[in-house]
């Protein structure tokens, strides 16, 4: 019973940000100077027609007055429409770009998640010896590096001077995907992987100087089947808090990566929606940024009592 | 303890830095005008050489210098004060107010931070930019205020759990007991007790301020063009990176160096306060 209570309150407080998020993106974009209906009216045209524009668009309307709007529709799944072009519905938009996103952001994490942990581990086995000290360098590089400084270098590199990897995405590839992309999730998963090798051997340590440890050597348990069985598993928790989190930065990071080898994804589609002020488009993305979040944080919530009998008891 | 030599070189660094931001833009050429040809290598007169307008590499990598340190520095005093003050209010206001800011946190921590700082910019930089509201021309305003109420929420988090641990010491309970006010305990026992702590936290944090400003300055919605920054030389030559990939290698360098300086210095320092946690953790 206090599990359920605790659940429905984690879920709670999670619509409470998607609600927070969606206002103030909301507030923030109706205060913008200037608006869509300057630039669709063109330069010379009539104070009448800019009046019909907004009328057309609602945007006469105020923003709270908007917004209950724009969330009563949004319920059912239909985000209005870009302001520009050919009016795409927002949905269609994303339905387009968020399989790019997702493809990027799904290797990154099980890529990062993979090289974190195992480094990590190996890091805090070695503690102080000459693997630990190569890690640390791995890792102090890859926490440092920004992914825009990175991948111009190794554009530079691989894709000039080699020749090994195609630089930009095309509709007609003529390699398999594997050579597009293999870069920019190296790009995306080297930040992650970097904090998550930092975290993991710190965490490692700590457990593995405890007295259960030493008595599993003692009594002979061999040595890779302590750290993973006995060590991994309680430091397990704050590992899997941390991929939870690790959500949030891989959507930024998929901005940069995405504007740099031109792949059509939302982090692209998002900076050209703000960029030509297409509210509908940029509230939306923003609102499927925050929900993934979100809901990638409660399912770790929901996930950590029900693989940890410490914290289960401690909510209890 | 001893303080790796990553810490000292990280000290020497950032000095230098320092010295570079404040006289580095008037020391030999003014960074905006164009003195040569575009994508002259290193040479006597251009130390850097010129980039692709044919101005000095050297005076707009220092010009960058002083952007990014002072947009760094303004970020974190603004992230410091309003991140403790919430803290604060968080464990000693009303069990409701403490409530509404940690949910506040929280809801900020859901918000992709790259979006959040193009909104707040976007607030300013309506295509009617000229007659907006508290205009400035080189966009550094829009950056700080942005930053700023992205960085808050750590602070304040890390505010909180500092003070929940302190609140309960017999230090602050004795004062408590001998009937000082909150407002004393807090100001004379409990912040005191914080402030390295604090101070080396921020080290780190500017780190991370600073690639988000160079971030923004990259996708082109930061300080705007004339003005030079880190960021937008880098955007600049990427554009070029097929005919001149040397262009890259200046502001990719002394980037990297910074980050890298600040989050040994930071560590460096958070080692000598607590020998234990020589290893950063994440607060996000």
């Amino acid at each position: 019973m206090q599990l359920v209570r605790a659940i429905s309150l984690r879920l709670l407080y999670a619509a409470i940000s998607i609600l927070f998020v969606s206002v103030v993106t909301f507030m923030a974009d109706s205060m913008r100077p200037g608006g869509p209906e300057y630039a669709l009216a063109g330069e010379k045209a009539s104070k009448e027609t800019i009046q019909r524009i907004r009328h057309e668009l609602g945007l006469d309307k105020p923003w709270y007055v908007r917004y209950v709007h724009y969330v009563k529709k949004a319920v059912k799944l239909d985000f209005g429409r870009s302001y520009y072009s050919i009016q795409e519905p927002v949905s269609t938009i994303i339905k387009r770009n968020i399989v790019m996103t997702a493809r990027l952001a799904m290797w990154a994490i099980l890529i990062s998640t993979f090289i974190g942990v195992s480094l990590g581990t190996i890091a805090a086995v070695y503690q102080q010896r000459m693997l630990d000290k190569l890690i640390l360098i791995f890792s102090t590089f890859g926490v440092t590096v920004p992914n825009f400084v990175l991948a111009p270098l190794l554009v530079v590199f691989f894709c000039l001077k080699l020749q090994w990897l195609p630089i930009n995405w095309e509709v007609y590839r003529d390699r398999p995907d594997f050579f597009y992309l293999v870069l920019p999730v190296g790009i995306m998963s080297l930040g992650p992987a970097a904090r998550l090798t930092r975290n993991t051997r710190s965490l490692m340590i700590d457990v593995l100087h405890q007295e259960f440890i030493r008595f599993a050597i003692a009594k002979g348990v061999p040595k890779w089947k302590v750290v993973i069985k006995h060590g991994l598993r309680n430091a397990l928790m704050p590992i899997i808090t941390q991929i939870g989190m690790m959500f949030g930065a891989l959507l930024s990071g998929s901005f940069v990566v995405e504007q740099f080898f031109t792949l059509p994804g939302i982090g692209k589609e998002a900076i050209e929606a703000i960029k030509r002020g297409d509210a509908p488009v940029t509230i939306t993305i923003t609102l499927v940024g925050a929900c993934i979040f979100v809901t990638a944080n409660l399912i770790v919530d929901i996930l950590l009592p029900l693989l940890d009998p410490r914290i289960r008891e401690a909510q209890i | 303890m001893k303080l790796s030599k990553f810490f000292w070189i990280g000290v020497v660094f950032l000095i230098t830095l320092v010295l570079f931001a404040v006289f580095g833009p008037s020391f030999r050429h003014p960074y905006g005008d164009i003195l040569g040809n575009p994508h002259q290598p290193m040479s006597w007169e251009f130390w850097c050489g010129t980039d692709e307008q044919g101005r000095d590499v050297f005076s707009r990598l220092a010009a960058g210098a002083r952007y990014s340190l002072c947009i760094g520095l303004f970020v974190q005093s603004i992230a410091l004060s309003i991140g403790v003050l919430m803290g604060v209010l968080a464990v000693y206001a009303h069990r409701f107010v403490g409530q509404v800011i940690m949910r506040l946190t929280d809801a900020m921590f859901a918000f992709p931070d790259l979006i959040f700082a193009f909104l707040i910019i976007g607030i300013w930089d309506g295509p009617t930019s000229s007659d907006g509201w508290f205009s400035m021309n080189d966009g550094v305003l829009p950056v700080i205020v942005a930053l700023s109420i992205s960085a808050w929420p750590g602070t304040t988090r890390l505010v909180r759990s500092l003070l929940v641990s302190l609140k309960d010491q017999e230090f602050i309970v004795a004062t408590r007991a001998l009937g000082a006010p909150t407002v004393y305990v807090i100001l004379r026992h409990a912040l005191p007790q914080m402030v390295p702590l604090l101070l080396t936290d921020s080290m780190i944090d500017l780190a991370r301020t600073i690639m988000a400003e160079s971030t923004l300055n990259f996708l082109g919605i930061g300080i705007k063009p004339p003005e030079p920054s880190w960021g937008i030389m880098i955007n600049n030559a990427r554009q070029d990176m097929n005919s001149h990939p040397i262009q890259l290698f200046w502001p990719c360098m002394i980037l990297s160096a910074t980050i890298f300086s600040l989050n040994f210095v930071g560590d460096g320092l958070r080692s000598l306060l607590d020998p234990r946690n020589r290893v950063t953790y994440d607060k996000k």
